[in-house]
This record gives structure tokens, C-alpha cells and sequence, in this order.
């Protein structure tokens, strides 16, 4: 028999950390929010304490107010327990989960959003997915000293809810396993390449080298119309990054295809901001043409840059294209160029 | 028995070998015998089948005697060769046609009387001697015919005229199957000897000299050579270096130059209206190049030798030596150190000069330094600023009278040609532009505009600009021109037109648009070298082009000429933009420099030269539009 909160109000039932692992991880981290709003309630409903369960549902969405947030809990839930007599933690065990847990589920964000290495985002969500798991199996102990009742009727540890959007996420994820194996299949020729790989497209006779990590070389069609003669795709965290080789015959008027790019580009970015500029191809006559067009649209940069060079027989050209968040066009943009510049022709 | 036939053998082949000059029957004989050894049909162009030359000093005279036998196979090469231009100097030389005929195919004998003959004056300006040339045309000419002709020049070397010099071309623009050359000296004349052709043996002993050879190739023609620079030659002069020559030439000057007491006066008089000594320089040229007239006077005694300063200031006329005199006692007035150079105008090679000799020149300049820079002014140039040099002696072989040094050329200039062109563009709403263009035309351009004006009405002078414009820009328009700087010796002429374009496109359909450049394109396709088997000097251009083109602001330009940054050895072509947008109208403003350094081209690079200006002449349209 326990004693009934101080609201006469009951508490979320008993959960085992699997399955509250398994709810977390199946709907990828979104259970948290849930969580982190029931166990305010709950909190609220023990202690009588002004919590307001909606706002920290925002918790983990916002995640810089984490650490405070979580500071609060963690008090509440030492209080809980020095009243209830429950085995608890102390403020020193509470200071250090605090700062694991943010450092971890703040850390995660940071990395995947900045630094973008996946394998420490990986592992720093594993780690914060842990700590998660022990929070709730002390909140489990919280709550099996309180009488409990659950919002909905609970069918093998889940309810209603629970199960359909458990199974949605399950759906969702199997189709994104179906859609990733088919485009492995699709993209069997896809190569990855190291950056400083210098890239020798000897169909076209011509090379440049690739200076950012994340470029495969891609199936030609996959990034242009089946038009270019090579095609590589940028790394896949960004929305969209490409190099494509299009190769000329000697009819084709340098001039005319130099400007038609330039006139391309402004079309197909509103409001573009180009340069343009030509050159000798040092020791010759032949010339080189560099077009660069870039704009904002809907927050997001886009660049379009072309490399072409005139050959004793023909033109080659590289474009590449990229369209990405701000920060990360600041990021990629220079060495982006560089490696278009970089473009040198040989003897075909 | 054996060892005496090779002994004869032996002496035969060392015997020397002369020339022998034939006349009269000899002559005909001659034609007749190497007409018949003649394949006709191994020939299709004109064929010298000999020419000879025999020089003989005694006495202090000299006679050359010289025939010729040609061979003519064609109807073209009748129409055109069934002449001989024989050069000589009335003044001092003596011209005698012994024998000069045309044989038919049949045989039959057809000899030039006097009517056939006439002597044509050559070189009437810029000479520094006076040439004359005899033509004689060759009467009954026939296809597969001969002609031939023997004549003598004979001249006495003097105490006041001790010098003379022959030059001899073995390879010509015929072939020639036998060309031999010699010469024999007595004490009396000391000969020196050159020969700059690889094509004839020579041998030189004590007092004599044979050169000979056979089967002689045409030289091949091209679009502009200069002969002299180009083929082999025989040298004969009795100068033994280039200080001889000097010495010969000098003492005229020194004395032409001494009297002087008209030039203080008239240099004072030009001081008062010139503020320092630059203008004051260019006071005493254009009094030199511009009232004092040209006028051939190398009369006896004065081929070699300027008259005296005060007589050529009190007759304000005289030819290159006499106007150089003058220049130089004006200039040494206001204590310029000026020299005479004699500068040989159809000469860019020193080292095919060939043996040291007076002949070589024909023309002379003042070249002098002045705050640390070399010029070389010519006095018969009276279109030229003082700082510039006159295109036609630029690279040209000289000879300082009044220094130690040898053979030289007249400096040339990086850019002979520099032409600034700015431009104001207002293109109107509905398509039609208005044009506002200053051309400024820089020293020897300035020179060159200048002389083809200068002696136009100004109704004409402004009808000749409108043909250029014509030619360079657009040929429907009717610019609208003011000129200014013709009529003085500035370092630059400037022209001013107007034209206005009715509508040409409708912006309705889009902007896109393309200014050509004009005047830059005209000099680029000006530039183009047409040798094919000569090198060739290419004398530099610089064009500075400023565009200045108004749109209306509506029409939103975003597109913009590509920057320019085209470097190669031979030249370079550079441009950029800038953008300045306005409340009705906004401005592109674009600036284009094509620089190309003068030098010389072999022959395997004239290709490549003209390839590179193609590839600037492309470049060369300023390109500009609204694209969405």
C-alpha cells in the first residue's frame, strides 16, 4: 500500500527501462519530450510544485535550457526521495548526471550540426540514451512509492497510442531501411573519395582534385540530365552538392557557351550575384573562362560556378553547384571554388 | 703517263676563272647557243639564263660592264619582265648600252634603238643621292624568246669624290642559271670585298676577286620583305671600314654647319615664344621640318654634301642633309651636342650591310641626347613630334658621323601605334543609343593621321573621318566629327564624333546586348601579319579603350562583361567593369587595354601571333544584358 500524492492526484505507472528505451529509441529521441513533460507532472502532482508539464515538453527540443531544467528535476526528484526515504541520489551524483547529460545530449547537437563528425554525434547520443535510461529507472522508483494510473489502458507495457505511434515510427523506419537499400543498389558504382584525391576523368582529359570530405563519385544522370561525361556528389549531410565534367566539340563556340552559362545562371537563381572572368591558359592562346553566380532563396545559399577551358579541339568544363544552410556554405564555399578552379585540362 | 694528265688536270682546276663580258655579236651568239641548250618546258616563270658582271679599276676609273640574257616562257612573263632597269648616278656616272636586243624563237634579231630607252628619276624623297634608272624595253618580245642587253657605268674617282661602291644581288625573284661577278684593281684604288650570300663561290686574291654560280633558285616573294635584309649580296667599295665612311661623309656637314650666323638670330627669335628648353626644341624642329620646305638638291658636288646652313635658311628650302645641317647648328646653339646619322631607310639588318660603303645610305637624320633620353629627329618629317620618332627610319641601320661606334639602328618605341578611345553611350528606352567619341591619336599615330590629313581642305579632312569611322565602326551611320591638332606638331591629333542611332532593338524582347569595340577590333585587325616565308617586324600597338555606356535604370542590368585578363609574351588584352546604378539611368563603365610590344617575328611565329590576335579580337565585344 503507498501513500497517495499530495494531490490525491495518481502518477504515471511503473515502465521498465527496456521498454522506455525502446519507446525512446524506435520514435528516434521524440519520447523524450513526452517523458520530460509526464515527469514534470508527476513532480507537480507529488510535490504540489508550480511545474508546468507543457513547457517542458520544449525541453529537449530547445536544449540549451536543458541543464537548468534538468537541474530542477533532479532537486525535485532528491526531494521526493528524501521524503519518501527512497534510495536516492546526491546533490553531488545529481551535479555530475546534470553535466553528463548535457553535455552529452548538447553535445550531440553541436557536433552534428557544426563539427558534423557523425561517429562522435553517434556515440554522444549513446551516451546521453544511457543516462537517459538511468534517470528513468530512478523516476521508476519515484513512482512505485506513489499510487499510479495510467492515461490510457496499457497492452504489453505500451498504450494505444503508444502502439500506433510506435508502429508508425517502426513503418517509417523500415521503409527508410527498404529506401537506403535500394539506393546502395542503384548507386552500386558509387565510390567514396578521400580528400586530396586527384581525380583523373580520362574520357574527358581532364583532372582536379577534390580537397572535402563527403564526395562519392556518382552514376552520370544522377546529379544532371545524363548529359556530363562524370558526375560527384557532395558530402550527404548537405542538401545538395555536386561536380559534373561536360565535355564540347569543336563547333562549339567557347564565348557562346561562357555567356550562355553566365545567362543560365542568373535565370536560374533569382536575384544572383555573378562574376565573370577570362584568361590565357599560361604558355598559350587558349582561353579559360571561370562564371560564378550566387544567391539566397528561402534562407539557403546556392552557387553555381563553371570552369571552362578551351582545348586545341573542343572545350572541357567543370561545373559544380551547391545549395546549402548559411553556415554551412561559409564553410564549404571556398575550398568549393578552389577545387573548380583547380580544373586542369590535358591533352584528349 | 698517267701522273702528267692529273698534273694538267691539276693546273686547269686551279687556273683561275674570270668572268667574261660579252657584247654585240658575242652576245647574241651567246643568247643564241643557251636558248638552244634550253629545255623550255622545264621552265614556266621568266629565267635569267646569265648575268655577268666584270669591274675593272685603273687609273682612278672605274667600269663596271654587265649583261644579262633572259628567257622568257610565258605570256606573263612577256607582259611583265620584257624590261631592264639599270641604276646608276647621272651626276658621276657614266651609262652606256653597248648591246641590247630581243632574239624570237625563229631567231630572228631585234636590237634596241634609242627610243626604247628612258631614264626616269628614283627616290625623289628622303634620298640622300640622287638616282636615276634607264628602262629599256625590249621591242618584238616573243613567247619562248630571249632578250639581252650589255652595258657599261663609268665613273672617275676625284680628290673631292674619292669613294664608289658596288652591291651585287646573285639570287633574285627569277632563277638564274649562270651568274658569275668580278673585279680587278690597280694601286691606284684600293677594293675591299664582302659577299653575305651562300649561294656563290668566291676568290679572292691580291687585286681581283671572282664569284660565281650556277642554277640559282627564285627567292621566294612574300607580303612585305626588304630585299636587302633578305637575299645574299657582293660587296665592292673602296671604303675599308665604317669610320672610312665617316671620314668621307663628315667634313661636308663640318663645314655646312660652321656657317652659321643666320641661326643665333632665328634661334632668339624662336626662344621668345617658347616657355624652356623642351619647347624651344620643339620651336627649332617645326621651323626646320615645317618652314624650311623639302627640295632635292643633290646637284655636283653636294650628293654627299649639305649646302651651307645660311644658304639653306635664306632659301627656307633644301633636301636631308641641308634641313639636318640646319638642325643641328640650331640645336647646338641652345647647347644640345645634336649629330647627323645617315640612316639607310630600306635597312633593318646590320649584319647584311656587307662591305662598309657610302651607297648603303640614303638618307640622313639628327639624333641627339637630351635630361638622359636618346632622339633621333628627322628634319623632313613635318607631321612628327620632336619626342617621337619618324615611323620610316624606326629599327633602320645609321651610322653616327661624330662617334667611334659602328653600325646601328635607330631606336625604336615599344608601341609605335597608341590610340586612346573613349567612349559615351546613352542607349534610350526604346532601343536607339546616342554616341559621343573622343579619339586621341598618339605620337607616331598622331604623325601618321596628321600626314594623311594635312593636306586636305577641312571639309575633306572631316569626310576623311568619316570614312574611317565607316570602316571601323559601322557604315550606315553619319557621325557627326570635329578634329583638332592637324595642323601642328603636337604629340597627339584628337577627333571628337557624334552620331546618333535610331532604335535597333526592342527591349521589350530582352536585353542583351553587345558593343563591339570597334576601335579596338580595327587596330587588332590592322595588327595581322601576312608573311609566309620571311620574319617580320611588328611595330607595337597600345589602345586604351574607355566605354561609358548609360541604360535605363528599368532595364535592370545584370549581366556584365566578363573581366579580361588575357597575358601572353607577345601582348596582352585586359578589361574590367564597374557598375554604378542610378535613379533614371544606371552606368557601366568599362575599361580595355590591349597592349602589344613591338618585335620581331620569325617566320614560325607569325602564325602563332596572328592566332593570338584572333583569339583578343574575340574577346573584344563588351557584352551586357538583364537575364531572369
Amino acid at each position: 500500500m503507498t501513500d497517495s500524492p499530495l494531490s490525491h492526484q495518481k502518477v504515471a505507472p511503473f515502465r521498465s527501462v527496456w521498454l522506455e528505451g525502446l519507446l525512446t529509441f524506435i520514435t528516434m529521441g521524440c519520447y523524450l519530450f513526452v517523458w520530460f513533460a509526464l515527469a514534470a507532472r508527476d513532480c507537480k502532482r507529488i510535490t504540489g510544485r508550480s511545474f508546468t508539464p507543457i513547457l517542458w515538453f520544449f525541453v529537449p527540443v530547445i536544449c540549451l535550457p536543458l541543464p537548468f531544467a534538468l537541474h530542477i528535476l533532479l532537486s525535485t526528484f532528491s526531494d521526493i526521495e528524501k521524503e519518501r526515504a527512497l534510495p536516492g541520489w546526491t546533490k553531488g551524483q545529481n551535479f555530475a548526471f546534470n553535466g553528463l547529460f548535457s553535455s552529452a545530449y548538447i553535445g550531440a547537437y553541436v557536433v552534428g550540426e557544426i563539427i558534423e563528425n557523425q561517429m562522435l554525434q553517434f556515440v554522444l547520443w549513446a551516451v546521453a540514451f544511457v543516462l537517459f535510461l538511468l534517470l528513468h529507472g530512478r523516476l521508476n522508483r519515484i513512482r512505485r512509492a506513489f499510487e499510479s494510473e495510467p492515461m490510457m489502458h496499457r497492452f504489453a507495457g505500451f498504450n494505444a497510442l503508444e502502439w500506433v505511434v510506435g508502429l508508425l515510427f517502426l513503418a517509417l523506419w523500415v521503409g527508410l531501411f527498404w529506401a537506403l537499400g535500394q539506393l546502395k543498389l542503384v548507386n552500386a558504382d558509387t565510390t567514396r573519395i578521400d580528400p586530396g584525391t586527384e581525380i583523373v576523368v580520362a574520357e574527358a582529359g581532364v583532372r582536379f582534385t577534390v580537397n572535402q570530405e563527403g564526395w562519392e563519385n556518382v552514376p552520370v544522370g544522377t546529379v544532371t540530365d545524363g548529359t556530363a561525361e562524370y558526375e560527384l556528389r557532395g558530402p550527404a549531410s548537405l542538401n545538395n552538392m555536386w561536380y559534373a565534367v561536360f565535355t564540347y566539340t569543336e563547333h562549339d563556340d567557347f564565348n557562346e557557351i561562357a555567356q550562355n552559362r553566365y545567362a543560365t545562371y542568373l535565370e536560374v537563381l533569382p536575384g544572383a550575384q555573378c562574376t565573370a572572368a577570362r584568361s590565357l591558359q599560361e604558355g598559350t592562346d587558349l582561353l579559360r573562362s571561370v562564371v560564378s553566380c550566387e544567391n539566397t532563396e528561402a534562407g539557403d545559399k546556392q552557387l553555381y560556378i563553371s570552369h571552362l577551358i578551351e582545348r586545341e579541339k573542343g572545350l572541357v568544363e567543370l561545373v559544380g553547384y551547391m545549395w546549402v544552410a548559411p553556415r554551412k556554405y561559409t564553410q564549404y564555399k571556398p575550398q568549393f571554388i578552389k577545387d573548380v578552379k583547380g580544373l586542369i585540362a590535358d591533352e584528349k | 703517263m698517267r701522273s702528267k694528265l692529273f698534273l694538267l688536270l691539276s693546273l686547269l682546276l686551279t687556273l683561275p676563272v674570270s668572268a667574261e663580258f660579252l657584247q654585240g655579236d658575242s652576245l647574241i651568239a651567246r643568247a643564241k647557243q643557251l636558248a638552244s641548250e634550253l629545255e623550255p618546258e622545264a621552265h614556266s616563270a621568266l629565267t635569267g639564263l646569265e648575268r655577268t658582271y666584270k669591274v675593272e679599276v685603273k687609273d682612278n676609273k672605274v667600269t663596271v660592264y654587265g649583261h644579262k640574257i633572259w628567257f622568257y616562257p610565258t605570256t606573263a612573263s612577256v607582259q611583265n619582265n620584257a624590261y631592264e632597269s639599270i641604276y646608276f648616278n647621272q651626276l658621276n656616272e657614266q651609262l652606256t648600252v653597248l648591246t641590247a636586243a630581243s632574239i624570237s624563237p625563229a631567231g630572228k634579231v631585234n636590237y634596241v634603238n634609242e627610243s626604247h630607252q628612258k631614264v626616269i628619276a628614283e627616290d625623289t624623297y628622303n634620298t640622300f643621292t640622287e638616282t636615276e634608272k634607264m628602262i629599256v624595253s625590249f621591242p618584238a618580245v616573243e613567247v619562248g624568246g630571249v632578250t639581252l642587253i650589255a652595258y657599261k657605268i663609268e665613273e672617275t674617282l676625284t680628290p673631292e669624290r674619292p669613294f664608289w661602291s658596288i652591291r651585287s644581288y646573285p639570287q633574285q625573284t627569277a632563277d638564274m642559271l649562270n651568274y658569275s661577278f668580278e673585279a680587278q684593281w690597280d694601286d691606284s684604288a684600293r677594293l675591299y670585298f664582302d659577299n653575305t650570300s651562300e649561294l656563290v663561290s668566291c676568290e679572292l686574291q691580291p687585286a681581283r676577286v671572282f664569284c660565281q654560280a650556277d642554277d640559282l633558285v627564285a627567292a621566294e616573294s612574300d607580303s612585305m620583305v626588304n630585299w636587302g635584309d633578305q637575299l645574299g649580296q657582293i660587296t665592292l667599295s673602296t671604303e675599308p671600314d665604317w669610320q672610312a665612311v665617316k671620314a668621307q661623309v663628315r667634313p661636308g656637314f663640318v663645314n655646312a654647319i660652321e656657317n652659321n650666323q643666320g641661326v643665333q638670330p632665328l634661334v632668339e627669335a624662336l626662344a621668345e615664344s617658347a616657355d624652356g628648353k623642351q619647347a624651344l626644341i620643339q620651336r627649332i624642329f617645326e621651323f626646320v621640318a615645317r618652314d624650311i620646305r623639302y627640295v632635292s638638291r643633290s646637284e655636283a658636288g653636294y650628293d654627299i654634301v649639305p649646302h651651307n646652313v645660311d644658304e639653306t635658311i635664306d632659301n627656307r628650302f633644301g633636301d636631308c642633309k641641308d634641313k639636318s645641317a640646319v638642325l643641328i647648328a640650331m640645336l647646338r646653339a641652345i647647347d644640345i651636342d645634336a649629330e647627323p646619322v645617315l640612316v639607310a631607310t630600306k635597312r633593318e639588318r646590320e649584319d647584311m650591310a656587307g662591305a662598309a660603303a657610302v651607297g648603303l645610305f640614303d638618307h640622313v637624320v639628327v639624333c641627339f641626347s637630351f635630361a638622359g633620353q636618346q632622339y633621333c629627329l628627322d628634319p623632313t618629317d613635318p607631321y612628327t613630334q620632336w619626342q617621337s620618332t619618324s615611323d620610316w627610319i624606326q629599327g633602320r641601320v645609321a651610322l653616327n658621323l661624330s662617334n667611334d661606334e659602328s653600325l646601328t639602328t635607330i631606336p625604336r618605341p615599344q608601341f609605335r601605334w597608341h590610340l586612346k578611345a573613349k567612349s559615351d553611350i546613352t542607349i534610350t528606352p526604346k532601343g536607339g543609343q546616342q554616341e559621343r567619341v573622343t579619339l586621341t591619336f598618339l605620337n607616331e599615330y598622331a604623325s601618321l593621321m596628321r600626314q594623311n590629313m594635312a593636306g586636305l581642305s577641312q571639309q575633306k579632312r572631316l569626310e576623311y573621318m568619316v570614312d574611317v569611322y565607316h570602316d571601323v565602326a559601322n557604315e550606315d551611320a553619319e557621325p557627326v566629327f570635329e578634329i583638332s591638332g592637324v595642323d601642328t606638331m603636337s604629340s597627339y591629333l584628337t577627333t571628337h564624333s557624334e552620331t546618333t542611332y535610331e532604335p535597333y532593338f526592342n527591349p521589350q524582347q530582352g536585353i542583351s546586348l553587345a558593343e563591339n569595340d570597334s576601335w579596338l577590333r580595327s587596330e587588332l585587325s590592322s595588327s595581322w601579319l601576312n608573311n609566309e616565308v620571311y620574319g617580320q617586324f611588328y611595330p607595337g600597338f597600345l589602345v586604351e579603350s574607355e566605354y561609358k555606356i548609360q541604360v535605363p535604370h528599368e532595364w535592370a542590368l545584370n549581366r556584365f562583361p566578363p573581366d579580361l585578363n588575357l597575358e601572353h609574351h607577345y601582348g596582352r588584352l585586359t578589361r574590367s567593369y564597374r557598375f554604378e546604378p542610378g535613379d533614371e539611368q544606371d552606368t557601366l563603365h568599362v575599361s580595355t587595354t590591349l597592349s602589344m610590344p613591338s618585335r620581331y617575328l620569325a617566320v614560325a611565329e607569325i602564325k602563332a601571333f596572328n592566332e593570338l590576335l584572333n583569339v583578343f579580337y574575340k574577346q573584344a565585344p563588351i557584352t551586357f544584358g538583364h537575364d531572369s
